[in-house]
């Protein structure tokens, strides 16, 4: 049972990609701090590739869509005004917990699109201000990796071997070195060889429904032992209701539901939000007060505003021979930055990148993957799973989308999660320059296909069950007039008050964000600390 | 109850094993759909409140185009009028067909005879793993000589 203080110093609401290195952080230096977590803590037994049922287990209690989970733990969302359905999955490591573990970090340029492109904004922070952080995140999860990648500034070393390429590997990589396009063996958030007390991937294949193994860097067997080691206190099942505000006009605590579903408050010195792009805006909108009409921190009116998914087009090729496809880490093979910078020649502005994924098992071939339709059914059947199964490649070609005021969060009217708080609607949009820079992307990702041998190419031009990536809804900035928090994630509003998931993000670049938003994480954390007698006397 | 069943009662039984055989009918060494998966459906039928709707409905509905088109039911009518049925049967009821199909491809590649037969390990992927060849990262190599990829700020 977790012993109650009437005040923390520092209480952080998730315990996910960034509220975990964040706590780690803090209490490493001794600092007292405790984190709210809405979910509870995940069994590796029980996850999924224990047992021959793990492709249906993928649809049902490990679907990425909280909507189709409906756990008690989950919040619905209404996301029937967007075409992308946002994925999350609530736990002790979040959605860490469901991830492929792909682990780019954004690149130098991603954080000057003003200035280069003349777009969106720059970042408050840049490339190399970030890169320690990048580097001690990469130690913190176990990266397996290799150096030399000609589309970053040179990395340090990764903490094991890259993940094996495999027959499926090598035949796209020829692809790429026949078209003479970059390509690079991914980083990846998988161990290659055992490190730090956990165990090298034995290349099962589904990252996606939890890694049994520990293998894959989950937040809560990488960064929340550690944490829990040096004094953080973390409450599980606890579900933050809404964030309170003294007279002052600072934050004083919140207010939560236990484990019981009892009411409860803690008062704390500063709050953390750490709730995901969706969920941090959530919250903020439901902590509404006189002095806080439009919800907390919101004078700019930009909380929920600016959300960025990342689009994908999923891009299949078939081939003729086997490639083992399911065997390895379904997300982590190889990828491309050929296209990631801007070329205006394209018609376009900014880019997108390739990650290759590998196949998986034979239900999930059947009922359609990755732009392949389902298998149909009657006298073709067997023939045509055959000609797919662990005989196809997939590009999933992800594309930067810009910040745009429309693309935002609100609260429902009706939807609410378990507790009776409102759940999140979303409403987006795909900007033209988005459509082209996918379209192209297609036409790309199919000419690599071919190159490599493929003899057939399927596409899915906008994959709807692709919201993994939540970020802009409560943006960086200099000014209190057209951003949420400052450099350092701090609320312009609410002076004690921080923002330290992907809702930060000024711009979504064109990669998975999580090491992006863990070094941030990290980055904050280390302003935290430098000013903690200030920020908490 | 005599079959043993959960959903489908020994009356129905015939129907579902002649619709499932047309979903995933057998073909040279692979078996058809009803020998493999009705427990499967059977079993996700009754447990699921949605899915018994959706069968109950479904499954009549089939039987009942059989008889007004060709005056027999489902089961007593030849393989490719059996698929003109199911194609009429997808278009007007696209919520039970979809999961018709489905719940038949999760019972069917979940079984570990059929896995064999497709040349997969049946084995849940822990704690075994799989091998995987390292492949060539010599290639990389052309990627270095030319040069950096990033734009530079």
């Amino acid at each position: 049972m977790v012993q109650k203080k009437d005040i923390v110093d520092v209480l952080v609401i998730g315990a996910g990609a960034s509220g975990a290195a964040f706590v780690w952080s803090l209490a490493e230096a001794g600092i007292d701090v405790m984190c709210l977590e809405q979910g509870g803590w995940a069994d590796p037994k029980s996850y999924p590739p224990n047992g021959t049922d793990w492709e249906i287990r993928r649809q049902t209690d490990f679907n990425p869509d909280p909507n189709f989970r409906g756990l008690p733990e989950d919040y619905p969302v209404n996301d029937r005004d967007s075409p992308i359905a946002p994925l999350m999955y609530n736990a002790v490591g979040g959605s860490t917990i469901h991830w492929s573990a792909h682990f780019p970090r954004f690149h130098p340029s991603d954080f000057r699109v003003k200035t280069l492109d003349g777009v969106a904004d720059d970042w408050p922070v840049t490339y190399q201000q970030l890169e320690p952080y990048f580097d001690l995140n990469d130690k913190m999860m176990g990266i397996a990796g290799m150096i030399g990648d000609t589309a970053y500034p040179a990395k340090s070393e990764r903490q094991t071997p890259p993940v094996p390429l495999g027959k499926l590997g090598d035949t796209i990589a020829g692809g790429f070195d026949k078209l003479g396009w970059h390509w690079w063996p991914s980083d990846s958030a998988v161990l290659t060889r055992p490190y730090d007390g956990r165990a090298a991937c034995n290349n099962c294949g589904p990252c996606d429904v939890g890694c049994t193994l520990g293998a894959k860097a989950s937040t809560d067997i990488s960064y929340w032992p550690k944490a829990i080691a040096n004094g953080a206190v973390i409450e599980t099942h606890a579900r933050v209701r809404e964030i309170t505000v003294g007279k002052d006009g600072l934050a004083d605590g919140v207010i939560y539901y236990d484990s019981e579903g009892r009411l409860q408050e803690q008062k704390a010195k500063v709050v953390i939000l750490a709730c995901n792009g969706i969920g941090s805006a959530r919250l903020l909108l439901h902590s509404r007060s006189a002095l806080f009409p439009d919800g907390l921190a919101n004078s700019s009116g930009l909380v929920g505003r600016n959300l960025m998914f990342h689009p994908y087009s999923m891009v299949t090729g078939v081939f003729d021979e086997l490639l083992e496809g399911h065997n390895g880490p379904l997300g982590c093979s190889i990828t491309s930055a050929e296209f990631y910078e801007t070329d205006l020649s394209r018609g376009f502005v900014r880019g997108y990148a390739f990650q290759v994924v590998r196949s998986t098992g034979p239900v999930t071939t059947a009922l359609g993957f990755a732009g392949a339709p389902k298998v149909s059914w009657g006298n073709n059947h067997h023939d045509e799973l055959a000609e797919r199964l662990g005989k196809t490649i997939t590009i999933a070609v992800i594309g930067e989308d810009l910040p745009e005021a429309h693309n935002r969060v609100t609260l429902d009217n009706v939807l609410t999660d378990s507790d009776g708080i409102p759940a999140p609607k979303i409403s987006y949009t795909m900007s033209e320059n988005s459509k082209k820079l996918m379209r192209h992307g297609i036409g790309s990702a199919t000419e690599v296909l071919k190159a490599a041998g493929a003899r057939d190419v399927m596409v899915q031009p906008l994959a709807r069950r692709a919201g993994w990536h939540l970020m802009g809804t409560a943006r960086m900035g200099e000014h209190a007039s057209n951003s949420v928090v400052d450099g350092f994630g701090r609320s312009h509003d609410v002076k004690n008050l921080f923002i330290i998931d992907g809702s930060i993000f000024v711009t979504a670049g064109a990669v998975n964000p999580t090491s992006t938003i863990q070094a941030m994480a990290l980055y904050i954390a280390d302003y935290f600390k430098k000013n903690s007698r200030q920020l908490l006397d | 109850m005599k079959s043993g069943n959960k959903y489908f009662s020994n009356s129905q039984l015939p129907l579902i094993e002649s619709v499932l055989n047309r979903i995933i009918p057998a073909k040279e060494k692979m078996p058809g759909a009803s020998e493999i998966a009705l427990g499967f459906v059977d079993s996700a039928v009754r447990g699921s409140s949605t899915l018994s709707r959706l069968f109950g409905a479904g499954m009549a509905e089939i039987d009942v185009k059989a008889h007004n088109t060709y005056s027999k039911g489902f089961t007593q009518i030849a393989d490719d009028q059996k698929d003109d049925i199911l194609r009429t049967i997808e278009v007007e009821s696209p919520d039970f067909f979809g999961e018709l199909v489905k719940q038949t491809y999760n019972g069917y590649y979940t079984n570990p005879r059929v896995l064999e037969l497709l040349g997969l390990d049946s084995n849940a992927p822990q704690p075994r793993g799989h091998r995987l060849e390292e492949g060539n990262f010599a290639l990389t190599e052309n990627v270095i000589k030319r040069g950096v990829a990033y734009r530079q700020v």
